[in-house]
């Protein structure tokens, strides 16, 4: 048993000295004492947190009101359509990069796309195809040629039997309200 | 942005601070470290699950959302017990009203008029949650705080197993200190009369 005021009060976690009980030899009372510091904390449910906070409201954070702040002066001077001009010419600049390569190299493009659909992407589908096959005749051979006896029969019953009953009581344990023990 | 691990270690002053700058780790951190606490308080003090579960829910929101009336100088842990058990206690007393208009209605001074105006309550079944209420709040000493009167229900509960300085649970009652004293001590020995039979 410990005592009192070694054990961690509330959650435990309270980060200030005098959360911790630090009771007087006068309070010493070993019966009371032993039986109080045995009390399990409780827990509310599951998503208790998350119920909570669709209930709260949160100031918005310091970049989101900086940035809304920076939108609203340049709104408030006129310079938001010089940003978005800027901002639209400079999101030109990487297209017509783009498209100025593809006019340099168009036959060379022209060549790769069609070795890709015309050779790689079937060939790539016709392995994989192969492969599936195979390793598909292969279990169905081992299965094929496996033979259970009688006690290995019962053995996987009694298996398949004893996960279907531990999954059962998995599903019907996590549907229960939380309790939480110390 | 700030680090899991220094909200972990931060005092509750340094979060709720975060929480202001609207850092939403900083409200998840409070919910952690009060959550449990809060919550078997006001269970222990309603026991009823889901009772003590919907007064948790609403201490936290009450706090969470008058973050910006905190002050500093006081211990948060302080802030956040007053309301849950201003919220415990004032379900109390709806409990105890609602209990006596079940026993017959207010104007009923005759055995036939009490029973003229009392509900009739059927058989109710025991359901799951019936079932592990008796069980978490089924050993005896936890039988005994519930008889205690809920005034030394709450000021056992926060000394003894919240570990609360006496003039903190006097701050969170509004209680004179020598009362809160005289109050553990009575429910003590009232604990102490209800356990001695089991342990002769």
């Amino acid at each position: 048993m410990k005592p009192i005021d070694s054990v961690a009060v509330g959650n435990g976690e309270m980060n200030e000295p005098n959360d911790r009980a630090s009771l007087t030899p006068a309070e010493e009372d070993p019966v009371i004492h032993r039986e109080l510091a045995a009390l399990s904390p409780f827990a509310p449910t599951v998503l208790f947190e998350e119920r909570v906070l669709t209930r709260v409201w949160r100031p918005e954070p310091e970049w989101a009101r900086n940035l809304r702040s920076a939108v609203r002066e340049l709104r408030d001077t006129g310079r938001i359509w010089l940003v978005l001009g800027a901002l639209a010419l400079g999101s030109l600049i990487p297209a017509a990069v783009l498209a100025g390569l593809g006019a340099a190299f168009a036959s060379e493009i022209g060549v790769g796309v069609s070795w890709l659909f015309e050779q790689g992407l079937p060939t790539a589908a016709t392995a994989a195809g192969r492969d599936l096959a195979a390793a598909w005749s292969q279990i169905e051979t081992q299965i094929g040629t496996t033979q259970l006896s009688g006690g290995e029969f019962t053995a996987l019953g009694a298996g398949s039997a004893i996960l279907l009953a531990g999954c059962a009581i998995g599903l019907v344990r996590a549907m229960r309200p939380s309790m939480v023990r110390r | 942005m700030t680090a899991g691990s220094e909200l972990q270690t931060a005092t509750d002053q340094e979060v709720v601070a975060w929480a202001h700058e609207g850092v939403e780790a900083a409200y998840r951190e409070l919910l952690r470290r009060y959550e449990r606490p809060v919550y078997s308080l006001i269970y222990r003090m309603v026991r009823d699950r889901e009772l003590a579960e919907d007064l948790t829910q609403e201490t936290f929101v009450k706090v969470l959302n008058a973050l910006d009336r905190y002050r500093p100088e006081f211990k948060f842990s302080s802030w956040i017990f007053k309301i849950a058990n201003n919220a415990a206690i004032d379900q109390l007393r709806r409990k105890e009203l609602d209990t006596l208009s079940l026993e017959g209605g207010p104007d009923a001074t005759t055995p036939d008029r009490v029973e003229a105006t009392s509900l009739q309550v059927g058989d109710v079944s025991e359901s799951p949650l019936d079932e592990l209420e008796a069980r978490e709040l089924g050993s005896a000493i936890e039988r005994a705080i519930g008889q205690l009167r809920p005034e030394y229900r709450a000021c056992i509960i926060m000394r003894h197993v919240e570990g609360r300085a006496y003039d903190e649970i006097a701050q969170i009652l509004d209680l004179p200190l020598g009362t809160v004293k005289t109050y553990i001590h009575r429910a003590r020995a009232e604990l102490r009369d209800a356990l001695g039979p089991l342990r002769e």
